[in-house]
């Protein structure tokens, strides 16, 4: 076939498809749609100029359910009175300009599947009795839910909530009660979605809902398990002290992206999973949360503003300290916080990961006594003391390798002046006494070897004579040469206490670090 | 003479109320407060011009719906009691302003509607700031011009608004 030919015929496929796609549907009146329903029980490729009241809608006897495929109804869909006799489906890329159902009460299913609603989707007050669906299909108006009852199953699924400008309003689901198990999966609601109130008496299921402005919950009572896994949603408000939201058994977030979540005063009976979920960039709230459930886990969560877990009563929390620190210090917890976790996380045997907790633990209280108004001025002499030598140089005896670097800058800087002075000499013993007289005790040059080496030498003098007094090494063979100046015995005994003090700070740390030196300790003193 | 000292006394204590509301209704003082809140209820005015009047009362359902949810005052009544409230409130405030021989102001925002707005919010407990009041402000002008003067004057509820 040459390649004029297939363009040619490629053009013809194009066109006739186009036609058929713009195909105007054959019209008739709502009338005339009764009639056809009540023969039947379905329409199929039709646009009705009018409205359709379901209360009129009567399906022949033996027939389960009213179809309307591929519908385009340019009125309302509404209701006069209660729903249709039968199940009313509307499937197969119907489209509908409103549905206003507010106040209507159904005996009998709904589902909408693979529609259109352009304008108005008003279900305010109505009750549905048996199940609601909508199925992937979108809605480009109003949506409104408020104060509706379902008794059946509901399932709003893969649907999408786009309104067109300018309605800006959320889809609100205020006020609704869902008796048996809810299911949102997958939908997504443009301008948000409002769940204020709800009562949801089975299992709500949201997995992979997408409400990328606001989503709210709040003083909404989960009967059953609540699953959010792999939502997307802005800005997640499940209340707070004046309408806080209540978890029966499972919130399930894992998995889940916001921009914020705030969970102030919930009571989560069953276990809360925040595995690998993600907040960012706002913050994690979970003030005066109550989770009582037997696994509340936090391991993979990622907080990209603050964690607030003022007041929160947490049981049996799993958390990996590393990943919720920056968040956790970003909101200054108190040693209320502070103090629970470190507890848990030794419950938990991550005795690395309490030690840290311990160090943060340490720095609050310290800081929380200094903002004391009453304090003594001793006392806060004793604490900024506190602070500066233990805290800062050791971590609150948490960070051995800090504190042996802090020895050893001691020790090259405390060096560099015996290195440098003319007036103090070293010599080495010509002998070792059987006792030894202190290190820094100068001594007559007849009993010390006085060597004129190089700078190089004299420099490794000092810094070997200097570590062996800061860390009083046994037997070791310099001494100053005598006479030395006053105020050269004053800094040799400094060198020596300060490098007591630094012994001190060093053994205590490694006493917390290390499990062995713990153990020996332990037996020592048990 | 006690007479001119009563009526004297009653259009001080009136301009005294009504003041904030002038103020806010003078183009000419413009602080970036009240820019702003030109700015929303401008927009928002705009926004719905040519949307039907009933869902434009939706719109207006949904603002203090959101408003309500954002906090309450412990004890107080609930969310969908406070959003019927105010708008029954705000329904009769509008209704005693502009049917009852008063000429409508041309001015917008109408310092008569912002007043029925955080009058009707008051009434409530709502919290509403300063964008809250331009936006409802702005709808309930809308849903003002929509109607005619008769008709809004019978209405009993925004729910009857078609």
């Amino acid at each position: 076939m040459n390649r004029r030919l297939r363009l040619l015929i490629g053009a013809l496929v194009t066109l006739i498809s186009g036609e058929v796609l713009c195909e105007a549907l054959p019209r008739m009146t709502s009338q005339a749609a009764y009639k056809q329903i009540s023969r039947t029980g379905e329409l199929r490729r039709m646009q009705i100029d009018g409205d359709l009241d379901v209360a009129k809608m009567r399906a022949p006897t033996g027939v389960k359910r009213i179809v309307l495929r591929e519908v385009h109804l340019e009125g309302k869909l509404f209701s006069s009175g209660g729903g249709p006799s039968v199940e009313l489906q509307i499937v197969d890329q119907s489209r509908v300009r409103d549905i206003d159902l507010r106040n209507s009460h159904w005996k009998t299913a709904l589902l909408i599947e693979n529609s259109v609603v352009r304008d108005r989707a008003w279900f305010d007050g109505a009750q549905f009795d048996a199940a609601f669906t909508l199925h992937a299909s979108v809605f480009n108006g109003q949506t409104i839910f408020r104060n509706t009852r379902f008794a059946a199953p509901v399932e709003i699924t893969s649907s999408q909530f786009e309104p067109a400008a300018p309605v800006t309003s959320s889809v609100s689901f205020a006020d609704a009660r869902f008796a048996a198990p809810a299911r949102f999966d997958r939908s997504s609601f443009k301008t948000g979605v409002r769940f204020d109130t709800t009562r949801f008496d089975a299992d709500a299921s949201f997995i992979g809902v997408a409400a990328p402005v606001r989503a709210s919950w709040r003083n909404v009572i989960f009967g059953g398990d609540a699953e959010f896994r792999f939502c997307r949603l802005g800005d997640a408000d499940f209340g707070d002290a004046e309408q806080m939201s209540v978890f029966m058994h499972l919130a399930d977030f894992r998995g889940c992206k916001m921009t914020s979540l705030r969970l102030d005063y919930a009571d989560i009976r069953g276990d809360m999973l925040l595995v690998n979920a993600q907040i960012a960039p706002g913050d994690l709230s979970l003030v005066q949360a109550s989770l009582r459930g037997a696994n509340n886990d936090f391991r993979g969560l990622h907080v990209g503003g603050r964690l607030d877990l003022q007041g929160a009563q947490i049981a049996n929390l799993q958390l990996q300290w590393n990943e919720i620190r920056p968040a956790l210090l970003r909101s200054s917890p108190g040693s209320d916080v502070l103090r629970p976790l470190q507890s848990r996380l030794e419950e938990l045997k991550k005795d690395d990961e309490a030690r840290e907790v311990s160090a943060v633990l340490a720095h609050r209280l310290n800081s929380e006594r200094l903002a004391q108004a009453d304090m003594p001025m001793d006392d806060k002499a004793t604490l900024w003391f506190e602070r500066v030598v233990w805290g800062s140089a050791t971590g609150y005896g948490t960070r051995l390798g800090r504190i042996v670097g802090v020895a050893l800058t001691c020790w090259l800087l405390l060096a560099l002046p015996i290195a440098l002075a003319r007036q103090l000499r070293l010599g080495t013993l010509r002998s070792m006494p059987e006792k030894c007289p202190p290190l820094h005790q100068a001594l007559t040059s007849d009993t010390l070897d006085i060597e004129r080496g190089s700078p190089l030498t004299r420099a490794a003098h000092s810094l070997a004579y200097t570590f062996a007094l800061m860390f009083t090494l046994p037997d070791f063979h310099l001494r100053p040469v005598e006479p030395v100046p006053g105020r050269w015995h004053a800094y040799l005994l400094l060198i020596r206490g300060i490098g007591v003090c630094l012994l001190a700070l060093i053994a205590l740390t490694l006493a917390k670090v290390s499990p062995i030196i713990q153990a020996v300790l332990g037996k020592i003193v048990g | 003479m006690m007479r001119i000292v009563t009526a004297s006394l009653h259009s001080l204590a009136a301009l005294t109320l009504l003041a904030p509301v002038l103020l806010l209704a003078q183009p000419t003082s413009s602080s970036p407060d009240e820019a702003r809140f030109r700015e929303i209820y401008q927009r928002q005015y705009n926004a719905v011009k040519g949307v039907a009047s009933d869902m434009v009362v939706m719109e207006l359902r949904d603002r203090i719906e959101l408003v309500a949810s954002r906090g309450s005052q412990v004890g107080a009544a609930s969310n969908d009691r406070r959003v019927r409230g105010f708008e029954s409130a705000l329904l009769q405030g509008l209704q005693a302003a502009h049917c009852q021989g008063a000429t409508a102001t041309a001015a917008r925002p109408s310092p008569a509607v912002i007043e029925k707005v955080n009058s009707a919010a008051t009434a409530q407990r709502l919290r509403t700031e300063s964008a809250d009041v331009a936006e409802v402000s702005a709808l309930a002008q809308r849903l003002l011009d929509s109607q005619p003067r008769e008709r809004w004057c019978a209405l009993k509820s925004l729910d009857d608004i078609r």
